[in-house]
């Protein structure tokens, strides 16, 4: 049995009542805290953001990046922690998750408000929309700095039990890779086409970005549960790649045959939309 | 649904003798015909005929989906882009308008039937979970099932266990009937019967959905585009041609008459910039005003439609799609200075109305220029090209009708103050500027499109989907996230058997009823576990 399987299988046997885990003493709610403190934390910043101005807080991008230094961090901590348990890893995981979980929102709501400061919130005052109209959805930057932080928000909060505080080993470095991908497209912020300017727009990409940091974070525990039953990392390195083949000749037929094409060599997307 | 009707047959109560035997009448000596029409109607109402048909229809409007349907607006450009090869084949195959095709409609017709007749076969059985309960049975029936737990309490008397039992069944939200024969008690303990019937519900909303399919197949989608002040009443729909595929004929413009009258009133774009393009990344909306008059009523109706704010007139519904080039300008404002000296005017032009000067001169606009030039020949160049596409204002100027009191006509141009300023002292543009009385400066003026273009919807199906697709998802919560459980719990002889199952969420089922089993151990064991 490896070290990672064993480490999985005392932390799914342990009990709810052993769990002095964030090293918070015994309030009820103590092990709430690393998804509760970054919320708050993120809407001060925000609240400061719209009295002060641009100059008290950071740039949404700086936040953001800051975000994926503490997500690399955590998912350091908690990968090493599965094969090394060390409580102070544990926990420096869960704490340095939590700061990322803060930048990252605070990110994603001060851009909010530098959307709608660029255009001087004339969509509100001249069109007759509300501050939805300047939800930071307008493209796959937005969302996948919303998709980190939902993922994140998850994990945190399903840390809260013992027995599933290890996800946040597979699921950190997920939301590390997707704000990695983020910040590469880059920040610049997007004129958002009429047509988009509606009230199903928050709708829309809010649904879609929080079932997808939900089914990432289901995704990890699934994962989870496959070492914890010793399925063999060749068989689930086999699976995945046969679902990245399946995936990979869909998108290239949802191309119509013309974007990821390998014998082309031409990888311009030209989705169907 | 497939799977959930199997579970249905799979888990029916024992049917009474003889149901299951039971043949046509009459089945040694039929003719080849009502076995043929016999096994065409088994095979009609079975499950994987209408997997099938499902798996078929799903490829179909994949197909749909990944070849561009004809009624949209960008697929002229899309047909073009093809293959001759591709454009003939996916013609032939009727893949431009595949939701309207023959054989996807007969598809649709087929799983419409099979979804019926395969539910009139199996309802009796989903039926009788619900009129003919199994309210007794034996200590080896419970020792048979799926979940099973005896629990032996000698001491207890018959009475004691059985109100024990019952409490138990109730307290984990059981209803529970008690049946007593001679020296055995049955006590049949059941959730969410109703369950049985949920997937009869998700077939409903399906037909729902085809039946508000097969009546939006009898509408149309179109286009109109309509400058203000004029009026039409016609909808324009893109029609491919298959016998002329590799023509320029290949796509025909159908147009639709329609029952009313659509007048533009005024076409508005709102800026972000002012000062900007008229690029869709500059863009707040556009809003178009119409009056729609009636032709049976000769009622007239005033509407506003603009972005993601259709609207709904008769069935018809308007959404505005897109704006027509050339650039041009909504109103204007003018500065006209008479040319011998004097005080000038301030004048406001819209673009389709007049304005008077003070001396009685009529001004009209009779074409606006966004990227006004002049050519060697000392001609106004107007490339078509450049006025079509572009949506830049690089140097505006308006050209202008004019009327004098005494009935004289002319046309003058008005540029911009910078150019005007730049070119006053061209002599060749002299004859452009001023009319021999006034000179026009245009001052000021709103950026927008020529013509809006609205798309035009009539579907009599619409409504009858969203109903369908809201019981779909409804049933289909209701089916998945509940579940049918039953279990018997006998009581014989100081002994109390448990056996029981569930159509789905048999963890959860088990959890409930080991829980029940630990009641009857322990009337207290719940309190000690701390749940619930
Ligand atoms: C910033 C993010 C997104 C933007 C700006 C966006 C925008 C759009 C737009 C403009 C359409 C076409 C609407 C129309 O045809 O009227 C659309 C359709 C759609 N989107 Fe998104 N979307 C976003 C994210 C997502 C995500 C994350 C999902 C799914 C997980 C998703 C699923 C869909 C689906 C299923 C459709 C309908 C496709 C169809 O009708 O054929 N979208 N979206």
């Amino acid at each position: 049995m490896s070290q990672a399987m064993k480490s999985i299988n005392a932390a799914m046997g342990a009990k709810e009542a052993a769990a002095p885990q964030v090293g918070l003493g015994k309030l009820p709610f103590a092990n709430f805290l690393p998804a509760i403190l970054p919320l708050v934390g993120a809407l001060l910043v925000l609240a400061a953001r719209i009295k002060f101005g641009p100059s008290v807080t950071p740039a949404d991008g700086t936040l953001v990046v800051l975000g994926l230094l503490s997500y690399i961090f955590a998912a350091a901590a908690l990968v090493t922690n599965f094969w090394a348990p060390i409580g102070f890893l544990q926990r420096l995981g869960l704490w340095t998750g939590s700061l990322g979980f803060f930048f990252n929102l605070a990110g994603w709501l001060v851009r909010w408000v530098a959307a709608g400061e660029r255009e001087n919130w004339i969509r509100i005052t001249e069109n007759g929309k509300t501050f939805f109209s300047y939800i930071p959805y307008t493209n796959l930057y937005d969302l996948s700095v919303a998709f980190a932080f939902g993922a994140a928000f998850t994990t945190l909060l399903i840390s809260n039990r013992p027995n599933t505080r290890f996800v946040g080993a597979i699921s950190f470095p997920l939301i590390m890779l997707i704000l990695l991908m983020a910040v590469f497209i880059g920040d610049r912020f997007v004129d958002l086409p009429p047509v988009l300017d509606s009230y199903w727009r928050p709708i829309h990409v809010g649904v879609a970005s929080l079932s997808y940091g939900v089914a990432l974070v289901s995704f990890a525990l699934s994962v989870v549960y496959l070492i914890k039953d010793g399925v063999k990392s060749e068989a689930i390195g086999v699976a995945v790649t046969a679902f990245f083949i399946v995936g990979y000749i869909v998108v290239w037929l949802m191309g119509g045959f013309k974007a990821f094409d390998p014998a082309s060599f031409n990888y311009s997307l030209n989705p169907v939309l | 649904m497939a799977g959930a009707s199997e579970i249905v047959i799979e888990n029916a109560p024992v049917a009474p003798d003889g149901v299951e035997e039971a043949k046509p009448k009459g089945g040694q000596n039929r003719s080849g015909l009502s076995v043929v029409i016999d096994g065409f109607l088994n095979l009609l109402s079975s499950v994987p005929f209408g997997i099938v048909l499902l798996v078929l229809l799903i490829i179909g409007c994949m197909i749909g989906m990944l070849i561009q349907q004809q009624e949209l607006e960008s697929f002229p450009a899309y047909y073009a882009e093809l293959t001759p090869a591709e454009k003939v084949v996916y013609g032939r195959l009727g893949f431009f308008d595949i939701y309207h095709a023959t054989y996807f409609n007969l598809l649709l017709l087929l799983l419409s039937l099979n979804i019926i007749l395969a539910s009139i076969d199996h309802f009796p059985a989903a039926w009788s979970f619900i009129t003919r309960k199994k309210l007794t049975a034996s200590p080896t029936f419970a020792m048979a099932q799926k979940f099973k737990e005896k629990v032996e309490l000698p001491q207890l008397g018959h009475q004691q266990l059985v109100e024990r039992a019952t409490a138990a069944a109730r307290k984990m939200r059981f209803k529970a009937r008690v049946t007593q024969t001679n020296d055995r008690t049955t006590i049949f303990a059941e959730r969410g019967v109703w369950n049985r019937l949920g997937a009869y519900a998700v077939h409903v909303g399906l037909l729902t959905i085809f039946v508000g399919y097969f009546l939006t197949g009898r509408g149309h989608t179109g286009s109109m585009r309509i400058d203000p002040n004029q009026s039409s009443d016609r909808m324009l729909k893109n029609e491919f041609n298959i016998d002329n595929a590799n023509t320029e004929h290949a796509i025909n413009v159908r147009e639709l008459e329609l029952p009313f009258t659509v007048e533009c009133l005024d076409f508005q774009q709102k800026l972000i910039n002012k000062g900007g393009s008229l690029g869709l990344g500059n863009t707040l909306d556009w809003f178009t005003t119409v009056r729609i008059t009636d032709q049976e009523t000769g009622k007239k109706t005033d509407a506003l439609i603009h972005m993601n704010t259709p609207f709904d007139y008769r069935g018809y519904r308007f959404f505005q799609q897109s704006y027509g080039m050339p650039a041009t300008a909504r109103v204007m404002k003018l500065r006209v200075t008479p040319t011998s000296g004097g005080q000038s005017q301030e004048i406001t032009v819209p673009r389709d109305g007049e304005a008077k000067l003070a001396d009685g001169t009529r001004i009209r606009l009779n074409w606006f220029h966004a990227n006004f030039s002049v050519g060697r020949d000392q001609q106004v160049v107007a490339s078509r090209e450049q006025m079509f596409t572009s949506m830049e204002y690089e140097n505006p100027a308006a050209n202008l009708g004019y009327v004098t009191p005494d009935g004289k006509q002319g046309e003058v141009w008005a540029f911009n103050e910078t150019f005007a300023n730049q070119v006053s002292n061209a002599p060749f543009m002299k004859k452009f500027m001023d009319n021999g009385a006034y000179q026009f400066v245009l001052t000021d003026f709103e950026k927008a499109p020529t013509s809006s273009i609205l798309s035009i919807q009539f579907d009599p199906g619409a409504r009858v989907v969203y109903a369908g697709f809201t019981i779909l998802c409804l049933m289909l919560i209701a089916v998945f996230f509940f579940s049918h459980q039953r279990l018997w719990i006998v009581v014989e002889e100081g002994n109390v058997y448990l056996g029981g199952d569930a159509n789905r969420n048999r963890l959860g089922f088990e959890d409930r009823a080991k829980k029940v089993a630990g009641l009857v151990r322990d009337p207290q064991s719940l309190k000690n576990i701390g749940h619930e």
